[in-house]
């Protein structure tokens, strides 16, 4: 790859208790890792998942010198408000152990229709979500997750998104408590449409 | 802490507003309980008992169903102008978006019954929406739903109270005014509330002679494809102590 040095190793999809028993046996990938880091070649032991947030709360508390978390954070996720959307958990933890996290999917508005409605070639975006796009979406959407306490908000992989997210992450100022709560409460009823309810 | 009904899609709002008052081992009342968002939110954060007050039937088969397998729960079918519990009967009362369902004589009457079954040194969490500004476009669907409801019912469906209005309908009562909190700034109009509002209009409306109802029918659709979703005014929390 013509680098010295790689300096955030992430272990990459957690999703299964026996990926984590894996990952960290004696022999595992993180013995490797750990291997490569007392040679100089990685800097830092990461881990990313969009799996069960008990999972990566299991694997932060397992893995002592683990030092990153990457996982989805964004308005609708925090408003699914049950323990298999608790990323929040997740956050909350990562920052008792001083880990950093790092918030993906922090402007992913849905899937994308399906092959049926529309060719994936004909997608106008390079996302495997259909992200959001216009600018003062883009910077509700990064005013959000970096005030939730993320360490890092990852930007989209298109590169059409990313200098709209350079311009938010430039004017970002924070954004109060109320309106991050309006943002949560706008996508928790556009998410599900049952029961439909007359207040918030 | 027992029961199934733990972290369950409660709202931030339910939190925001709970979060610095004592709900653990609290026996609670959520006053006028929707879907149950607060009960389950109150169940969270370890109450001990919660009775869910509705008159409203399927309010009460849905928090029935939400949380009614937690044996902390009492789905109670009451009006809350005149409940069954007993004097002194609750530490921590809840009226999470239940006043602007109120006109304003019933405000009065459900204000005196959560104050009657009160416990000393108990706590009140009022939580509703200032009125709407002047040039929010939604005002317009709630002026027709409150006019489909005025000729229906006689009285408004929805009144929304400036939080100082509450506040002092409350502390007329005897509660002491402790805390004020913004729960949304904006508040988020979405179309599922749209839609629901539409529905609650055109239901009110179906009541009416057909010369009477059918405008307004007419007006609630019309009007509610005109606004479209939009974030507009604010949803606050006032808590109160009773203490003698």
């Amino acid at each position: 790859m013509g680098i010295e040095k790689i300096d955030l190793y992430q272990v990459h999809g957690l999703e299964y208790e026996s990926e984590l028993e894996a990952i960290t046996a004696e022999d595992g990938a993180l013995a490797a890792v750990r291997d490569a880091r007392d040679e100089g070649l990685v800097d830092h032991i990461g881990l990313t998942s969009h799996g069960d947030p008990d999972l990566i709360k299991a694997a932060i508390e397992r893995i002592d010198d683990l030092e990153t978390v990457m996982f989805p954070l964004n308005p609708v996720v925090a408003a699914k408000g049950d323990a298999e959307h608790d990323y929040e958990g997740v956050l909350e933890l990562a920052e008792e152990h001083d880990v950093g996290t790092l918030g993906i999917k922090a402007f992913a508005k849905g899937p994308w229709p399906p092959e049926s409605e529309r060719y994936e070639e004909d997608r106008p975006f390079a996302n495997w979500y259909e992200p959001v796009a216009r600018p003062d979406e883009i910077r509700e959407r990064f005013d959000f997750a970096a005030a939730r306490g993320l360490t890092s908000v990852v930007s989209p992989g298109d590169p059409k998104l990313v200098s709209m997210v350079l311009d938010a992450a430039d004017r970002y100022d924070g954004m109060d408590e109320a309106t991050q709560r309006s943002v949560v409460e706008a996508a928790r009823h556009d998410d599900s449409p049952v029961p439909e309810q007359l207040h918030h | 802490m027992p029961g199934s009904t733990l972290g369950t899609g409660v709202p931030e709002t339910v939190r925001a507003a709970l979060a610095d008052r004592p709900v653990e081992g609290q026996v609670c009342l959520e006053a006028g309980a929707g879907v149950g968002n607060t009960t389950a939110g109150l169940l969270e954060s370890g109450a001990g008992r919660v009775y869910a007050v509705t008159d409203d039937a399927d309010h009460a088969a849905a928090v029935q169903r939400r949380c009614g397998d937690d044996d902390r729960v009492d789905v109670v079918r009451a009006d809350l102008r005149a409940t069954p519990l007993r004097p002194d009967s609750v530490e921590l009362v809840s009226a999470h978006g239940l006043c602007n369902l109120l006109d304003p004589a019933a405000l009065e009457d459900v204000a005196a019954e959560l104050t009657r079954v009160a416990a000393p040194g108990s706590h009140l969490v009022v939580d509703d929406y200032d009125p709407l500004p002047e040039d929010a476009a939604v005002r317009r669907l709630f002026a027709v739903e409150n006019a489909a409801s005025e000729l229906a019912d006689g009285r408004p469906a929805l009144t929304f109270y400036p939080a100082a209005l509450l506040k002092r309908v409350f502390e007329g009562h005897g509660w002491s005014f402790d805390r004020e909190r913004t729960l949304l700034d904006p508040v988020p109009w979405t179309e599922s509330h749209l839609s629901a509002h539409t529905r609650a209009a055109c239901e009110a409306a179906g009541r009416l002679p057909d010369d009477l109802g059918a405008p307004l029918e007419r007006a609630a659709d019309r009007v509610a494809a005109d606004v479209g979703a939009a974030s507009t005014g604010r949803m606050y929390s006032l808590a109160f102590r009773w203490s003698e």
